[in-house]
């Protein structure tokens, strides 16, 4: 046991501690002779049988008369809790009543005479290393002081962070406004004021009078000026189309743009290739075609339309091997693109067809649709057989929405499907461009009453093809569905519903 | 005996309560950051996106748009003419009069040129009966539905409107709200932007537009409100919309979209049954019901979030009708959460069930719960003398700053994003505002937060009893200005 658990380091304290504290809990004190054998109450005159002696000094002094008065020997025999016990289990048990608080030890009048080093002496021995731990040693403070400090610390940072933007964007837009008010004049006046000839036979000097070398090497300038070039040039059309062109590679900002191309940051790369599409930057395109795979959807999405905007040989074949899926908002984009493109050159549409990656092959039916391509409906249905449900539900839109009564054996094929949403589709298309044999599927399947949405579809097919059989069911079958059907499909405020 | 019993559980509610200080603080700090990098990533899209292509795609999807309406002639009319012209090729909007009391049909009839059809009308969901559909006989108006039905409630409305709807995405709205022209486009994108995931709802920013100038359908200029407690709110939305759900959509976890502008896959929500009628936090519901049958399904799919001022809406400035509002959100965060218990802690629901779930358990829906307690432990340490006036001081001083603090960078989150407030007086006041709430909003809003616990447990408005009491913001009305409304 260390002195820092033991309160006593020696017995000398210990009975100059029981000497100053009086009594003690628990403790108490007999007298005993030579044999161990207690005194009595009439020797000493005092009641000691049961409770024995509750003060040390008194136990101490009446040893002492004995002595004096008797000389008898004596010794004092400590009692805790009326059992006897040696002096060092009472040693302890003082020395855990103390470090538990259960008592306070009393202080020796100051005013006894002895000196301070004496009475320092007395205290109890404590490292003074420990009071420093004290403060970690409570680890509720501990936790409280380290949240405090983690909290402020991030917090801060971040609301200090967030004014930094703050103030950056003031700047910025400050910045905006003054350079596009010092760009709009020679701008217009470049526009309107010189021919193309004139604008390319311009010297750097000149250029520079309307725009400041100095200038154009800040990075804000330099964004003004693209951004109010990309905007005019998507208004304007003919002579100011290549104006504007040529004034953006006189002023070097095409390098700018590829520059742009090789950052590591896809929004900066993304930037790159919109004013790559918008200034047709060809000399750019080997660049472009890197990032036509990119992982990053917005570089890949832009990077394509870019290709297919500005290669003048590029057909859909790169579109082809792609391996990651194409979103419906690629599929707007480069349908926009596409359908520019279609009129003026071969893209080879149907090489998307035998894409291994389904939404291509998916996107390629789309095509197929919405530019009316007739010429390969044929090739579609060859396809038709050996393909999954969902393409066959594009095709069948396809065929439907061209509206080529041809194709009906397949739809007549696909309404015998097990899946619901493929026959709904089919019978959806049976009434453009079924025949006889569809109505009569049509019938059969009303026939296995199918759910409500289907059952509509059906009908309203079957009206189409032939009303003759749609009447037969109408008067066969009392069914509300189908007489609550006829009523819709009669409506006339329901046409488009 | 019973003394040792005592001082434990004081020693462990002292520890609960200092761990709980420490995740919350934890918790919006990992909040403010998740939203930053959200916001981040989503500006920098955005810059690229041209929203023009998708009003006319033929590759764009359909929506239809889903207004419930009660006891709401004085603005009906308007409110569908808005409607109406929102800028997007492929739409309807289906008005469902929810068995209004006072004219909204007919002023609906003949102000659009109605007529009743013979709609086949199929209940795909049930819902209460339907009394009639109808169509305008003008073509100007042939994007527009109405029908008429029995009162059931919100939930029950938007599950007849779902019945009719034709198109593959379902916009639910409250039709007093104010919809930007441009809402159903950018809603729309990231249904249309996700190649590996399915995208099963999306979610938008309800804006504040007490004391704003309105022109065309959007917000021309803002202005802070006029009241304190309209201003709480303003703070409240930022952290709400702008941090916490950016945050979460960060991290896929998103469990509420507002019912007031919420976009969802029609296929799916009829798959898992449609809105559940008999809670008052349908919303919410809807949402984790869609997120659990696909995480029972192991189908990847994503909750997004569109922090673009898109839709406004004017706020309750009057206690009376607030507290009944966060009355109501208190007991459809409790229901929803009692509803879907079997994903609490469960690893088959991945972060919804190890974050998410546990995160509105504990920070949402306890919230008031756990400040009451906290207040009788401090009270009890008061009574028996074991009160640290120091870790006392301490909680309080750093539970306050991070309630400005937080406040503070959703204003400050709100500036940088998009700075709408440009006044300076406004934001001076936002700030005050931001000061003030912990003292005089604060303690309100726990109370009503309390009160909503009550009921719930009362069984008021619980899924025990069938909610036939119109809406919410009419119903609020309804208690507070019966006269006002009867006039």
């Amino acid at each position: 046991m260390g002195q820092e658990e033991l309160a006593f380091p020696d017995s000398i304290s210990f009975v100059d501690f029981l000497k100053n504290q009086g009594e003690i809990p628990g403790l108490q004190y007999s007298l005993v002779d030579s044999y161990g054998k207690i005194f009595l109450d009439s020797i000493t005159g005092i009641p000691l049988k049961n409770k024995g002696i509750a003060d040390f000094t008194t136990a101490l002094a009446l040893r002492d008369s004995l002595f004096l008065s008797y000389s008898v020997y004596s010794k004092i025999q400590f009692l805790l809790y009326s059992e006897v016990n040696t002096f060092e289990a009472t040693q302890e048990y003082v020395s855990n009543l103390l470090r538990n608080g259960d008592i306070n030890p009393k202080i020796a009048n100051i005013s006894n005479g002895k000196d301070l080093i004496s009475l320092a002496s007395r205290e109890r021995y404590s490292p003074l290393p420990s009071s420093l731990f004290a403060f970690f040693g409570d680890f509720k403070i501990f936790i409280i002081i380290g949240i405090i400090a983690l909290f402020f610390l991030i917090a801060l940072a971040m609301i200090f962070l967030m004014l930094i933007f703050k103030a950056q964007g003031n700047r910025r837009e400050k910045l905006f406004s003054l350079y596009d008010e010092q760009i709009v004049e020679p701008l217009s006046e470049i526009l309107f004021e010189k021919s193309l000839q004139e604008l390319e036979s311009l010297t750097d000097g000149e250029l520079n009078k309307s725009f400041p070398a100095k200038q154009l090497n800040k990075p804000i300038y330099r964004q003004v000026l693209t951004e109010r070039i990309l905007a005019l040039n998507k208004k304007m059309k003919g002579e100011f189309k290549l104006k504007l062109k040529a004034l953006y590679k006189r002023l070097n900002l095409d390098k700018v743009t590829i520059e742009k191309l090789k950052s590591k940051r896809w929004d900066r790369v993304v930037m790159g290739l919109v004013e790559v599409n918008e200034m047709d930057l060809k000399e750019a395109l080997n660049e472009v075609n890197k990032h036509v795979n990119s992982p990053n959807f917005h570089v890949r999405s832009q990077a394509v339309a870019t290709v297919l905007n500005l290669s003048e040989t590029a057909d859909l074949s790169f579109l082809r091997d792609q391996t990651f899926p194409l979103s419906r908002w690629q599929q707007m984009n480069y349908l926009r693109i596409i359908k520019y493109l279609n009129s003026s050159r071969d893209l080879h549409i149907n090489s998307l067809f035998s894409s291994h990656n389904q939404s291509i092959r998916l996107f390629g039916y789309k095509l197929v649709r919405i530019l009316g391509l007739v010429e390969l409906l044929a090739e579609l249905e060859e396809k038709f057989k050996v393909i999954s449900d969902e393409e066959k539900i594009e095709i069948i839109k396809t065929f439907e929405y061209l509206g080529v009564p041809v194709h009906a054996e397949v739809i007549n094929d696909s309404l015998k499907s097990e899946n619901i949403e493929l026959v709904c589709i089919a019978a959806k298309a049976a009434g453009e461009i079924g025949d006889l044999k569809s109505a009569n599927i049509i019938y059969e399947i009303l026939d296995n009453a199918p759910g409500f949405r289907l059952k509509m579809i059906l009908l309203k097919s079957l009206r189409n093809l032939n009303e003759e059989l749609y009447n037969q069911v109408i008067i066969k079958d009392s069914n509300s569905d189908l007489q609550r059907i006829n009523k819709h499909l009669l409506d006339p405020l329901l046409q488009d519903v | 005996m019973y003394s040792f019993l005592f001082y434990l559980i004081m020693e462990v509610l002292g520890i609960i309560f200092l761990f709980l200080s420490l995740s919350v603080i934890v918790t919006y700090l990992l909040i403010m950051i998740l939203s930053a990098l959200e916001m981040r990533d989503h500006r920098r899209k955005n810059r690229f996106a041209d929203y023009q292509d998708i009003i006319t795609s033929p590759i764009a999807p359909g929506v239809s748009i889903l207004a419930p309406a009660y006891n709401e002639e004085e603005s009906i009319v308007q409110n569908v003419k808005s409607l109406l012209s929102l800028h997007y090729g492929k739409f309807e909007v289906i008005l469902i009069n929810d068995g209004s009391k006072d004219d909204t049909l007919i002023k609906l009839i003949t102000s659009f040129e109605l007529e009743i059809t013979d709609f086949a009308y199929c209940e795909e969901i049930p819902a209460q009966p339907v009394r009639g559909i109808y169509k305008s006989k003008n073509r100007s108006f042939n994007r527009l539905v109405v029908i008429d039905k029995e009162n059931g409630g919100k939930a029950d409305a938007l599950n007849t409107g779902i019945n009719v709807a034709s198109n593959e995405l379902l916009a639910c709205i409250d039709v007093d709200c104010i919809l930007s022209h441009e809402s159903i486009t950018k809603m729309v994108r990231p249904f249309m932007e996700e190649t590996h995931r399915k995208v099963i709802a999306v979610g938008g920013v309800i804006g504040i537009a007490n004391n704003c100038d309105v022109q065309d359908g959007t917000v021309t200029k803002y202005r802070v409100p006029k009241t304190l407690l309209g201003r709480f709110q303003v703070i409240e939305y930022c952290r709400a919309f702008l941090m916490g759900r950016m945050a979460w959509t960060r991290v896929n976890g998103l469990m509420l979209i507002s019912g007031a502008f919420g976009f969802f896959k029609r296929d799916l929500v009829i798959e898992v049954g449609g809105y559940f009628p008999k809670t008052v936090g349908e919303d919410m519901e809807l949402v984790v019901r869609m997120r659990r049958y696909m995480e029972d399904r192991n189908i990847a799919y994503k909750v997004a979030f569109v922090p673009d001022p898109l839709c406004w809406t004017e706020v309750p400035e009057q206690e009376e009708i607030l507290s009944k509002q966060r009355n109501r959100w208190i007991r459809g965060t409790i229901e929803t959460l009692q509803l879907h218990k079997v994903i609490g802690l469960n690893s088959n629901y991945g972060l919804m069930g190890l974050v998410s779930y546990p995160y509105w358990s504990i920070f949402e829906k306890m919230a008031p719960v756990l400040e009451l307690l906290g207040l009788l432990y401090t009270l009890i340490l008061i009574i028996i003398g074991d009160f640290s006036a120091f870790y006392f001081i301490t909680l309080f001083v750093v539970l306050y700053l991070l309630s400005i603090l937080v406040s503070f960078f959703s204003i400050l989150y709100e500036q940088v994003s998009f700075n709408n407030y440009k006044d300076k007086k406004d934001l001076k006041k936002l700030i005050l505002t931001a000061f003030l709430e912990p003292f005089m909003i604060h303690p309100k809003i726990v109370y009503w937060g309390l009160g909503g616990h009550w009921d719930f447990i009362k069984g008021k408005g619980g899924w025990g009893n069938m909610i036939r009491t119109g809406f919410k913001k009419s119903e609020d009305l309804k208690n507070i200005e019966p006269n006002k409304l009867n006039s």
